[in-house]
């Protein structure tokens, strides 16, 4: 017997799907490459209130951590996957300071960057503190990119940041973060992949 | 107006009752040794204060906007002011507030429950046993001033909380509190509360009800959900109140129904269960509820209070498995038949008149249950009564699969559904079942699929060669630990020697599945911690095997005692765990308990190196328990899905000033590593986990052999885990007697290189930690305990 949970998809009439994650097949990466749509909470309940990230191409993240004086990448335990380990590493390269949080220095340590373990959510305190002296002891930030963290995690942990400091917060994520001050929508991989292959391409090479 | 001795007369009073109550006996016990017997809402405010001045909140809102009141609905993104004034600070603690009392109200009113069940069956006299200790209630003792020896004597107990429940919920209401660090300090003190509730709870069941009395060779009960034989008609009990599962074990006991009847639990019932009647089982916690459920084994559901799925009669009506709610806090609008025949009631469930009913007559429910099932049990079973799919209708719905990712997206975990459902197309059922054990079984994933895929019984039913398989042990729950285990224990607490106390808590919402719960603990326990666990947790830990098919319960035993697995028992069992910081205070230490809240609080912050880790907590009760440990100067880690509560304690170890401690000997200012670092905090992942862990052992009162075993661990965990040495392992060198000996040199080098001073001729730290190890340190956070305070 195949049975539904009652009063769940019929009942009570429970709005489905309305947005859905990219799904054209993508032939050139280049060509469709619009990193907007689905700008909606990757995890549907997500909603925080009514200030929401502003969904952005990847140039604008690209321009603002290549102008940045002090930006911090902060990347998670969802790095594991070798297209985006090695994106982090070639954004690493730039020079670009690494916030390590989960077990993500794991995958970073034996890199060359200049990477720091931290706790996501020890450091999202410590971000909103003014006389923090940084994961180097040179100071504060005034940009802070992420991606690579467990989704309602990195949302959680944004959320600080977003009520109580005056970071710049953005996500280049392949899940829309809205808490964030500027994010992708939600992507697919090769979306996601061309996405912070453009965000680099913005980057002086070091 | 307490009388005590004498005689009074009351003149010219006709036509008046009085009622006398419990006259003096209060008062003959009241024994307080400390400041704060019965503490008031703000009596330990300033102990709160120091808390919180070092371990600041953090506050992770979930939502931006407050709808308490009919001013809003009011946005206070950025901590703006609502209409009320409150902002976004204020408002988050007052939510961490909020939750705190729910969860104790839970326990408290649990525990209420049970103290007029006991006393009506058993009267106020009965006397409280919980096996080999003198201390036999450390945290009524601590709190209340008093040292219960009768049920009886935990009415006064619950009144307080009670009447303080009540005081800090009207500290919620709009145009009350408003200041974040207050709303927290009320927090702390519900969560203390919420310690206090359980205590009682639990030591007056296993007072009355025989449960196992700090018993470290309980036997062990069978777990899983694979362990029941489906052919016998089968009852599962679901929620946490002993109280109506103990008539239908002592009916079925008395009338040798165990072989003829499966009975087993969902949630802490299963572990009381077993640990009133080792004839019980468990099947899992409450992730498991609605799979098992849906599976169509159980014939019978008996419901009492807490973890229950609020859809649970909706979900059974579906598979006419009758439902008898035992409580009054869960009702389901069913009709009261309390005062009804048995067997009309049978008729009814059994016809399916009525799905369900409300039933508080314990002499009813023991004789109803097992009748019920055995008269319901063979209708079901040739009715093949289940929600799963069968084959045919299996392949067909994993074919429907749109790959929308809808279902990941409503998926607390963000489980890969429809890769799994591709490769089932293909005929593969590995990632489903590999799946079932990340999944948390809430069924949100039912309502998000757009073409009506049942998606939690295709997991289940993709499942089902791991379900048959799901066969573990769990050591019945013990109760409190023994005074004599504590004295043979204390010191290596207390100097270090044995690494740390960490006790695994709480429920089922892990991150990443149930195994890795198993994962951590044997990673600990072969380094030596002492593994307490309960509730949820503990069963978790049971539902794996080694090579040679024996579970962690069955490779370690259940001492308190280095490396040592041990199970206190349900989710009121906690009060053990962390009344035992209590006991080496006051047996190791001599600290005096009764009223004396702070005090103790401040030598557990600073001696004892207990941590307690709840890697799966979803509920209020986890949330209230964890916050009640914290006021008891014990650290707490969460696992990701932590953040959701939305409030952590997290210390900052840049902030020199944060971290001075006095020296009790004469007042004098010490500037100490962070030791704790933080009192709440989550990790993204268990290899992250691990090294926290650790770290957060590390205690200023470590002497020089401990804190080389501590370093040793952490810096052995980091190394594994995270594959680099830890960045801060430096701070927690006091001395060259302070590094682990096995590399001592390659450690000295390290610190050479960071510009400390050695003197390699006498191999020597000469310059460059911190402070130096000095065993005679009396640390302390409270001014008054200090014998002469310096100025």
């Amino acid at each position: 017997m195949n049975t539904k949970p009652s009063g769940k998809t019929t009942e009570k009439h429970v709005e489905k799907h309305v947005e859905r994650p990219v799904e054209k097949k993508v032939e050139s990466a280049e060509k469709i490459l619009d990193t907007t749509r689905q700008a909606v909470p990757f995890n549907t309940g997500n909603i925080p209130g009514p200030k929401m990230a502003r969904a952005v191409m990847p140039a604008v993240p690209g321009k603002m951590l290549a102008k940045a004086k002090r930006p911090l990448l902060i990347v998670g335990s969802e790095i594991d996957d070798e297209d985006v380990l090695s994106r982090v590493v070639t954004l690493g390269k730039t020079g670009i300071q690494i916030a390590s949080v989960g077990d993500s220095y794991k995958y970073l340590g034996d890199k060359g960057l200049d990477a720091h373990y931290a706790n996501m959510h020890a450091l999202a305190s410590y971000l909103c503190d003014p006389q923090w002296p940084g994961l180097d002891g040179k100071g504060g930030y005034d940009l802070v990119v992420f991606f690579g963290i467990t989704y309602y995690y990195a949302s959680q942990a944004i959320s600080a940041l977003k009520n109580f400091s005056n970071i710049k917060v953005i996500s280049i994520d392949k899940y829309y973060h809205p808490n964030a001050d500027m994010s992708f929508g939600n992507l697919k991989k090769d979306v996601f992949i061309a996405a912070l292959d453009e965000v680099i391409a913005q980057l002086p090479k070091k | 107006m307490i009388v005590k001795k004498g005689s009074f007369v009351i003149e010219g009073l006709e036509n008046v009752q009085i009622n006398i109550g419990k006259i003096g006996e209060e008062e003959t016990q009241l024994e307080a040794e400390g400041p704060t017997p019965r503490p008031e809402v703000i009596s330990l405010r300033n102990w709160d204060y120091r808390i919180l001045d070092r371990y600041n909140p953090v506050y992770t809102p979930t939502s931006d906007m407050c709808d308490y009141c009919t001013y809003g609905k009011c946005d206070l993104t950025g901590n703006k002011e609502g209409a009320c004034g409150i902002d976004l600070e204020g408002q988050s603690a007052r939510q961490a507030l909020m939750t705190s009392v729910m969860g104790a109200a839970c326990h408290s009113a649990h525990g209420r429950h049970l103290l007029h069940y006991l006393i009506k069956k058993y009267g106020k006299e009965h006397p409280i046993d919980v096996g080999p200790s003198n201390l036999k209630a450390p945290l009524t003792e601590t709190i209340m001033g008093i040292q219960p020896q009768t049920i009886g004597d935990f009415l006064p107990v619950l009144d307080y909380v009670e009447e303080q429940l009540t005081q800090l919920l009207a500290a919620a209401n709009t145009g009350q509190e408003g200041s974040a660090r207050d709303f927290e300090s009320k927090a702390l003190h519900a969560g203390m509360l919420d310690l206090l509730g359980m205590e009682v709870a639990d030591i007056i069941q296993i007072s009355c009800m025989g449960l196992p009395k700090s018993d470290e060779k309980t036997p062990m009960a069978e777990i899983g959900m694979g362990i029941l034989d489906s052919k016998k008609p089968v009852v599962i009990c679901v929620g946490h109140n002993i109280a109506a599962p103990a008539y239908i074990l002592d009916h079925m006991d008395k009338n040798g129904q165990f072989d003829k009847i499966e009975i087993a639990g969902l949630c802490c019932t299963a572990h009381d269960m077993t640990r009133y009647n080792r004839n019980a089982k468990i099947i899992g916690s409450m992730s498991k509820e609605l799979k098992y459920i849906r599976s169509g084994i159980p014939d019978v559901l008996v419901t009492d209070e807490q973890c229950v799925r609020a859809d649970i009669l909706r979900e059974a009506q579906k598979l006419h498995i009758p439902v008898i709610a035992t409580n009054e806090k869960i009702t389901y609008g069913l009709p009261d038949r309390s005062n009804d025949k048995v067997d009309d009631i049978i008729d009814d469930l059994v016809s399916g008149k009525q799905a369900g009913v409300l039933l508080l007559d314990f002499e009813k429910i023991g004789e109803l249950v097992p009748k019920l099932a055995m008269k319901i049990g063979p209708i079901r079973k040739a009715k093949g009564l289940t929600a799963l799919p069968n084959e045919e209708e299996f392949r067909k719905l994993v074919a429907k699969c749109t790959k929308c990712l809808q279902c990941t997206r409503d998926c607390p975990q963000s489980l890969p559904i429809a890769e799994a459902m591709v490769a089932a197309a293909r005929g593969d059922l590995t990632p489903f079942e590999t799946l079932h054990d990340k999944c948390v079984g809430c069924g949100r994933c039912d309502y998000s699929c757009p073409v009506d895929i049942p998606v939690l019984n295709v997991i289940e039913k993709a499942a089902q060669r791991v379900i048959r398989e799901e066969k573990g042990k769990v050591r019945i729950g013990r109760g409190q630990i023994g005074d004599p285990e504590i004295r043979e224990e204390g010191r290596n607490l207390v100097l270090g020697t044995t690494p740390g106390v960490l006790a695994f808590v709480g429920c089922g919402n892990y991150p990443d599945g149930t195994k890795d719960v198993y994962d951590i603990v044997e990673e600990m326990i072969q380094r030596s911690y002492i593994i307490i666990t309960s509730g949820c947790a503990a069963m978790d830990i049971g539902m794996y095997k080694d090579k040679e098919g024996r579970t962690l319960y069955e490779r370690y035993p259940g001492r308190f005692i280095k490396g040592n697995l041990l199970n206190t028992g349900s989710c009121v069992s906690n009060a053990h765990i962390a009344a035992t910081t209590i006991k080496v205070a006051s047996i190791f230490a001599g600290r005096k308990t009764k009223g004396n809240w702070e005090e103790i609080a401040d030598y557990v912050l600073n001696r004892v190196g207990a941590v307690g880790i709840a890697w799966g907590a979803y509920s209020q009760k986890a949330f209230a328990i964890g916050t009640g440990c914290n006021r008891l100067g014990i650290p707490v880690v969460v696992g990701p899905h932590g953040t959701k509560y939305r409030r952590a304690f997290i210390g900052k170890p840049y902030r020199k000033e944060d971290w001075n401690v006095l020296d009790g000997r004469d007042g004098s200012v010490v500037n100490v590593e962070p030791a704790p670092e933080h009192l709440m905090i989550t990790a993204e992942t268990k290899d992250e986990l691990m090294p926290l862990l650790a770290k957060l052992c590390f205690r200023p009162s470590d002497n020089s052999l401990g804190r080389a075993i501590k370093l040793t661990h952490y810096i052995e965990l980091s190394e594994k885990y995270l594959k680099k040495m830890p960045d801060d392992w430096h701070v927690y060198v006091r001395s060259e007697a302070d590094l682990p000996v096995a590399k001592r040199e390659q450690l000295m080098k390290l610190l050479e290189e960071r510009g400390w001073k050695i003197d390699w001729e006498k191999k020597k730290i000469t310059e460059g930690p911190l402070r130096k190890v000095d065993v005679s340190f009396q640390p302390t956070n409270v001014p008054r305990l200090c014998k002469e305070v310096k100025k």
